[in-house]
Parts: C-alpha cells; sequence; structure tokens
C-alpha cells in the first residue's frame, strides 16, 4: 500500500485533527511544527516483498543524496531507520525505515523545518502545560 | 632534529590512538548487521538537534539538554548468543590497556568494566563492556562526559544495557 499526502493537505488537516489530540499543551508545540510540512509519502510492504538487500541498498542510496543517519535501532527482528537531509540548521526531509518480519514501511516527509522551529515548539509545549498545572 | 623526532614521537601516537578508535568502530562494524546482536546507534547531529531543541526549557529537557549538549555519538551492540566468547573477542580485539579502568565488578556471573579514555580532565569515551554467560553488551558514549551526569541519563534510557550506567554513581 502506499500512499501520498499533499503538503497543503498535511498542514490543513493536522490543525482539524490536533483539536481531539491531547491537550492545548500539546497542540501549541504541534501547529508550529505542522506549518513546515510539505508533501507526505507512505510505503507499506507485507513481509517478503521487500528484501533485506533492497532496503539496504535503499540506506546507501539515501546517504548518497545527502541523508545522514540519525538513528538506528535493530531489536529482536526488528528494524529502525531515521534519517535526515538538512540544509544547515534547516530539515529539509525525514526518512523513517521500518522493518520486522511482518512487514516493511517508509516514510518521506518533506519539510523546511528549522532548529529554531523546533526549540520554539518545544518551550511553547512547556510552557503551556507549565501555564495548565498553574 | 629533535623537533622532527617530537614531531614523529606525535604523529605515532595519534596513530596509535586512531587504530585504537578503529578496532572499536571496526567491531561495531563486524557486528552491526548481525541478525544475532541489537544494535543502537545515535548519531552526533541527533544528540545536536535534540539538544538544541531542548535550549532554553525547563525541567527534565532541560535536565537531558545538560546531559547530552557535549555527547557525539552512542552506539550499543548487545546479544545473547555465545556471549562470554563476544565478551573474550571484544576485550582482546580492544586494546583495554590503553583505557583506564574506572570500575570492574563481578555480578551474579557477569563481568563488568568501565574503561574511560581522558584527554587532560575531560572524558572524551566511556566504553562499558559487559560479559557472561547471558549476554555481552559493548556501549561506547563519546564526546565531553560528566559521568554523574551519564549515570542520571541511565534511569531515563530504556534501553537494555544502560541499567548497569547507574554503577558509575557507586564510584
Amino acid at each position: 500500500m502506499s500512499m501520498t499526502i499533499p503538503g497543503w493537505l498535511v498542514r490543513g488537516g493536522t490543525s482539524a485533527a490536533f483539536k481531539d489530540l491531547g491537550d492545548e499543551s500539546d497542540q501549541a508545540g504541534l501547529k508550529l511544527i505542522a506549518k513546515s510540512l510539505g508533501k507526505v509519502r507512505v510505503l507499506v510492504a507485507k513481509e517478503g516483498v521487500v528484501p533485506t538487500k533492497a532496503i539496504k541498498d535503499l540506506i546507501i542510496s539515501a546517504k548518497g543524496n545527502k541523508y545522514e543517519e540519525y538513528v538506528t535501532v535493530r531489536d529482536n527482528g526488528k528494524i529502525v531507520n531515521v534519517m535526515v537531509k538538512q540544509d544547515k540548521d534547516i530539515v529539509k526531509n525525514l526518512l523513517v525505515l521500518a522493518s520486522s518480519d511482518d512487514e516493511f514501511v517508509i516514510a518521506h516527509i518533506d519539510s523546511n523545518l528549522s532548529m529554531d522551529q523546533l526549540q520554539k515548539a518545544q518551550i511553547s509545549w512547556n510552557d503551556e502545560r507549565n501555564k495548565n498545572k498553574n | 632534529m629533535k623537533h622532527y623526532i617530537t614531531l614523529f614521537i606525535v604523529a605515532f601516537m595519534a596513530m596509535a590512538a586512531t587504530a585504537q578508535n578503529n578496532a572499536i568502530d571496526k567491531f561495531f562494524e563486524d557486528y552491526q548487521d548481525d541478525e544475532n546482536f541489537s544494535m543502537v546507534y545515535v548519531s552526533p547531529k541527533a544528540f545536536r538537534m535534540v539538544s538544541k531543541v531542548a535550549e532554553g526549557t525547563e525541567g527534565e529537557m532541560k535536565e537531558l539538554q545538560e546531559v547530552i549538549k557535549d555527547l557525539k555519538a552512542l552506539r550499543i551492540l548487545r546479544t545473547e548468543v555465545n556471549s562470554l566468547a563476544k565478551y573474550k573477542e571484544a576485550t582482546k580485539r580492544i586494546n583495554t590497556g590503553s583505557y583506564e579502568i574506572l570500575l570492574q565488578a563481578r555480578d551474579d556471573g557477569q563481568k563488568i568494566q568501565f574503561l574511560t579514555k581522558d584527554s587532560g580532565n575531560v572524558i572524551e569515551e566511556l566504553l562499558l563492556l559487559v560479559g557472561g554467560e547471558e549476554e555481552f553488551i559493548m556501549l561506547s558514549f563519546v564526546g565531553k562526559l560528566d559521568l554523574d551526569k551519564i549515570a542520571n541519563l541511565a534511569a531515563k534510557l530504556d534501553i537494555d544495557g544502560a541499567e548497569h550506567l547507574s554503577k558509575l554513581k557507586e564510584k
């Protein structure tokens, strides 16, 4: 199964979705991030459809296209790779690969998310939480 | 002449240090794709991003930021297959003599070693080796390390093997 969600729908849809997601403190930070998101593409394949070698080749190819490995975790047959393409302090693309015995998922997100925005989102999130506590 | 000899010695020491780091890197490379191993790798960029995002925050995020702001990389390898043999292989391949032993312990048949590499008063690498009949763990933190903060971080990490880091507080 594959799905492509255009950026305008991601940005518009998340506002509606966040109304029912968590409380105001959760929404504050998430809205800041959502504004910077672009096209989202997701591919889900059942076991055996994508050979392990193909996944490894994809990672090598991504590295050749300036994606940098951020986090890799492998445990009990499950593997998660998070790769990011950055332009200085701006996250331009996020690539997440998750594979297990049952399925393989690849998610690719276009964005224009700066570290400052992530920081503001985090601070906004914390400020709202502290406000709610008081 | 004396200047050239000094340069030669410094270059040799740098090569020896590089070779040592390469031994650890090589060990990780050899087993990071081995399905018998669990593996965690967190890159310098990931630490930098989290540290940047956590700047100016308070509470738990601030505490986390204090710990990770000087970290460069984290690598963990763990296996339950031939664990004692893997431990012996690791101690043989990695010249643990070039590290300072911070803590050694034996607990329920497991051998635990904390090794550090210093530069002046700064700890630049913390290497944890755990080996026994049940599991082998190699954990490497690279960066400017504060051992107390690393031990506190252990409580927040839900990663197999990281619980041994809390023993640093016992030192």
